[in-house]
């Protein structure tokens, strides 16, 4: 909960902050990479969440990683003022919130496209385009392969799934069979 | 008679009898008379009193007895509706019973039909789990088993043109 409101608060003013919306896409990817490197380097939130290491320290780290990932002065200043008040934690809340921002912004939504098999272009320019056209947004999909659905897709734009795989149909059939009234 | 024939004889003899027998008498009304009769008097009052007194008794016994059998005709009558009343509250208590035993029977006879048909319920969900559970797996080791490529990519296919009418159908 607290976290939602911290990460919600500073995405927005991250999001304010930027007024061209073109720069909203590389500011995204260098959150996301800060988050990967939180994610993958258990030692680097250890790092920043230890009390005995200095601000100096943490701070020092900071431009290290921002210089590294090729950050932007606004994500600099962020990550900055965030490892000051000790919220450098909170940065994967603030990349979904500043994700959601953006595609707002930019009148754009995130699609992930789960099937069976890697997707063709085809395939992919398809749906884009039919859901452009259904959403009236730009669409990014995100394809993803899960041999669990025996076959067919998933799609899943925001708190919506379409679930058209064959797995789901199975577990249709079995729940009417499991319902299905002995007289 | 010759008894009166020799009166001449004993006439002073008479009279002197008759003189004290008057002054007996006299005597006797004085002295004697008036305490005799006042015993006798005083016996017929005791006697009267005595008499009255039984008569009293008798009537109070009368009356006693009177009020003794209607007391015992109360007593009886009250006896008669105890008896009614424990009969009939008997009655009531038995029919009382009769009922609960019939309401507890029947309440048993509820459960046991309402512990059958879930046991049954029990019994067929678990066999349609089971059911269930045989053709799901069958069906998917059949499907995985004959979806070769071509039919997966035709699979994928349909299910982006289903996924796409559905959120056709969403919006509209």
């Amino acid at each position: 909960m607290l976290e939602n409101v911290i990460g919600k608060r500073y995405a927005d003013a991250l999001s304010k902050s930027i007024e061209d919306t073109e720069k909203l896409d590389g500011v995204l990817w260098s959150l996301q990479g800060f988050c990967s490197a939180f994610e993958t380097q258990p030692d680097l939130v250890r790092f920043f969440a230890h009390p005995g290491i200095s601000q100096a320290s943490k701070t020092q780290m900071v431009q290290k990683l921002c210089d590294h990932l090729k950050a932007g002065d606004a994500v600099r200043s962020m990550i900055l003022v965030l490892t000051e008040r000790k919220k450098v934690l909170f940065l994967r809340s603030i990349a979904n919130y500043f994700e959601q921002a953006a595609d707002k912004r930019l009148n754009q939504v995130r699609v992930t496209v789960s099937a069976t098999a890697e997707l063709a272009k085809e395939q992919v320019s398809r749906l884009r385009d039919a859901l452009g056209r259904i959403l009236d947004k730009k669409i990014i999909i995100e394809t993803r392969v899960d041999k669990s659905l025996i076959g067919g897709i998933t799609l899943q734009v925001g708190d919506t799934v379409a679930d058209a795989s064959l797995r789901n149909r199975l577990s249709i059939l079995k729940q009417a069979i499991e319902k299905e009234e002995v007289v | 008679m010759p008894q009166f024939e020799q009166v001449g004889v004993f006439s002073s003899l008479i009279f002197w009898s008759l003189v004290s027998f008057a002054i007996l008498f006299i005597l006797l009304k004085k002295y004697a008379f008036p305490p005799i009769l006042e015993a006798l008097e005083e016996r017929e009052s005791k006697i009267r009193t005595d008499i009255s007194s039984a008569e009293q008794l008798r009537e109070e016994g009368q009356k006693l007895k009177v009020e003794l059998e209607a007391e015992l005709k109360k007593a009886h009558e009250k006896a008669n509706t105890i008896v009614q009343l424990a009969h009939d509250e008997a009655k009531k208590n038995q029919e009382k019973l009769l009922q609960e035993t019939q309401s507890k029977i029947k309440q048993m006879q509820l459960e046991a039909e309402n512990e059958i048909k879930g046991s049954r319920n029990k019994l067929f969900s678990e066999i349609r789990g089971y059911a269930a559970e045989l053709t799901v797996a069958s069906a998917e080791k059949f499907l995985k088993k004959r979806l070769d490529d071509k039919a997966s990519q035709d699979l994928i296919n349909e299910s982006i043109d289903e996924v796409i009418q559905s959120m056709e159908q969403s919006a509209n």
